[in-house]
């Protein structure tokens, strides 16, 4: 029940980064400011995926870095290529 | 599984990281072809791909309870919001198409349509695994004990989704 409970917190939590990031999107134009906006927003939805609906926090250490790992150089090479 | 889990990702990565690149050197081009773009689906589709997610945790969690047909009923509606998804990129798809859209109509465009289909086709592999888990599950299939299959399906239904939540800012909203 505790692990039913948490997860539709990290869903609620998820749908309301994405309208926060739809909200960002409309509001902020464009350019550094959307970036530094929008991609840390991802990044929390990312690791909440990962750590939460994958359940890679209980999983062998290797894979669960590996994903984090990727989901930070992706998105650390897309700051890099906007700003 | 998670072999080919990383090599999806891995794919994903050099296709999201390609695009920034192509982007920084035609900034013009991207921001007004991006402009062209059905924001409203995108944030639709993000909403119900990560609703979707939800709805495979939530069989998961049931067959480790051993409740094997109230996992059916929740991978049946990952199918379903994975069934949503296909329907409003089908129009958006269609939307484009009718408007003589296709590969070649400028580098954006190539990128958006090939990266959006990719992703496309592992939604519909994703609602093809989640299906024969449900149908397996119904069947009794998988107990308390033995359920690696709804597992297994369920981490690929999840990539999709991580996929996609990189994949919508960075060609809907960031510009």
């Amino acid at each position: 029940m505790m692990k039913i409970k948490a997860s539709t917190w990290v869903w609620m939590v998820l749908l309301s980064l994405t309208l926060a990031t739809i909200l960002l999107g409309r509001q902020l134009g464009h350019g550094t400011v959307l970036v530094a906006a929008v991609l840390p927003l991802t990044l929390v939805k990312g690791h909440l995926v990962i750590d939460h609906f994958m359940g890679l926090r209980h999983t062998a250490l290797h894979w669960r870095a590996l994903v984090h790992c990727w989901l930070l150089l992706v998105l650390g090479a897309i700051a890099l290529n906007f700003i | 599984m998670w072999f080919f889990i990383m090599a999806e990702l891995l794919a994903f990565g050099v296709f999201f990281i390609s695009y920034a690149f192509t982007r920084a050197h035609h900034v013009e081009l991207f921001n007004a072809t991006q402009a062209t773009l059905n924001r409203v689906s995108g944030a639709i589709n993000t909403l119900v791909l990560i609703t979707g997610s939800y709805f495979v945790v939530r069989a998961v969690e049931a067959i480790r309870h051993g409740h094997g047909v109230v996992c059916a009923r929740w991978l049946w509606a990952g199918v379903a919001s994975g069934a949503v998804f296909a329907v409003v990129k089908l129009f958006e798809f269609a939307d484009k198409i009718g408007a003589g859209i296709n590969l070649s109509t400028n580098t954006f465009y190539m990128f958006y349509l090939s990266l959006t289909f990719f992703h496309f086709l592992h939604v519909l592999l994703g609602m093809i695994i989640l299906a024969a888990c449900a149908i397996k599950a119904q069947r009794g299939g998988y107990s308390d004990t033995d359920h690696a299959g709804v597992e297994t399906g369920a981490s690929y239904w999840h990539m999709v989704d991580l996929v996609w939540i990189v994949l919508f800012p960075l060609v809907y909203v960031l510009h």
